[in-house]
């Protein structure tokens, strides 16, 4: 991925002392990182916290991080762990109307900002949509969820996937398989509507 | 293939997955099979609804807030390195005061017992002292002696400081 090649200049010149790097390195990846944490705990409190406590790891982490080491490797772990100690810790059934107002708060807001040139019933329908396939996301399990949100979304490779999630590239293959199953169970009723 | 086979391989087949074979296979069996061309319109319709899910925007002052909540730790961190130090400090003021607390009466317990051994000794030294008695009149004897030697190697001395003297005054 080479949007990545800057991001080594900008880490290697934050490790020596250029904190606007830093700065600029949250410019650039804000929107992605609070994304993932955004699909995976499926709260916008939570995820936007996530995000931060990812970012404060990256800042102090910055020695650790070598340049022969691929920066979407250590830079997908960092979030992929944040997001599962999140979730670890988090007390069950948290998400659920609140989440949902929120979200249709939320994205009924950003789309009117964005596309003027949807049409009400337009902005619903895709609201509507949405609001499907978060539910149907968050019902998947952590490794699930968190291996679909690195594929689907952030298009990384089955080997990067795997490096970040520690596991086999044939592990991924399985988690993203059953992924795809569950997920089609889920969405059948929209479908068969 | 059957229909089993073909459903293990549809994730597969949508993530261009599979060997040339293999999806040739499946894909001869799709177009005869309406429940499986089903499932892999499903599979692959669910895949492509991931798309429209749209996430709330993150607030513009994210970076802003987020650079002031590192830097305020940061001195946080700082105050607290500082304060715990100082903290070392005076939680070793109490360790200190209770260890020369403990050394002082230890050496007091320790001198009572070294008074009552020392006691004890000479008590149970005492009836030998009949014995030593007569050693002691020897040792005092011989220093007597010694005291004596003593004097008959100064005489010489002083005799000849004495004659050095006279003749000082002689002259
Ligand atoms: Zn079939």
């Amino acid at each position: 991925m080479e949007i990545f090649d800057e991001d080594i200049q900008l880490m290697l010149r934050f490790q020596n002392g250029e904190e606007h790097c830093f700065e600029k390195l949250v410019e650039r990846h804000r929107d992605r990182v609070f994304n993932i944490t955004y699909r995976y705990l499926g709260n916008y409190q939570e995820a936007e916290d996530t995000a931060q406590e990812i970012f404060i790891k990256i800042y102090n982490a910055r020695n650790t991080y070598k340049p022969e080491a691929k920066f979407t490797t250590w830079f997908y772990t960092i979030c992929k762990n944040a997001c599962l100690n999140k979730l670890r810790n988090k007390k069950p059934a948290t998400v659920s109307i609140d989440s949902t107002i929120e979200l249709q708060e939320n994205t009924v807001a950003s789309q009117i900002k964005d596309s003027q040139a949807q049409s009400p019933l337009d902005s619903m329908l895709n609201n509507e949509k949405s609001l499907i396939v978060k539910k149907a996301i968050d019902s998947l399990l952590p490794n699930q969820k968190m291996t679909v949100i690195l594929c689907r979304y952030d298009h990384l490779s089955y080997e990067e996937i795997a490096k970040v999630m520690g596991c086999s590239v044939k592990a991924v293959k399985s988690l993203l398989h059953r992924a795809m199953i569950n997920l089609k169970e889920n969405l059948a009723d929209y479908f068969n509507k | 293939m059957n229909c089993r086979k073909v459903k293990k391989l549809l994730v597969p087949l949508l993530e261009g997955d599979l060997s040339k074979k293999n999806k040739e296979k499946v894909e001869s069996h799709i177009n005869v099979c309406i429940h499986c061309q089903k499932e892999r319109e499903l599979l692959s319709k669910s895949w492509q609804m991931l798309d429209s899910y749209v996430t709330p925007k993150l607030k513009d002052n994210f970076t802003a807030n987020l650079m002031q909540k590192i830097h305020s730790e940061h001195a946080k961190i700082v105050k607290v390195t500082y304060k715990s130090a100082q903290f070392r400090f005076w939680r070793l003021v109490p360790v200190l005061a209770s260890f020369l607390i403990m050394l002082f009466a230890g050496s007091l317990i320790w001198k009572k017992r070294m008074n009552k051994e020392l006691i004890s000794k000479i008590a149970n030294n005492a009836p030998q002292e009949v014995v030593t008695t007569v050693k002691d009149e020897d040792i005092i004897r011989d220093l007597d002696l010694y005291e004596s030697v003593d004097l008959i190697k100064n005489y010489k001395l002083v005799s000849e400081l004495e004659v050095i003297e006279n003749l000082n005054n002689q002259f």
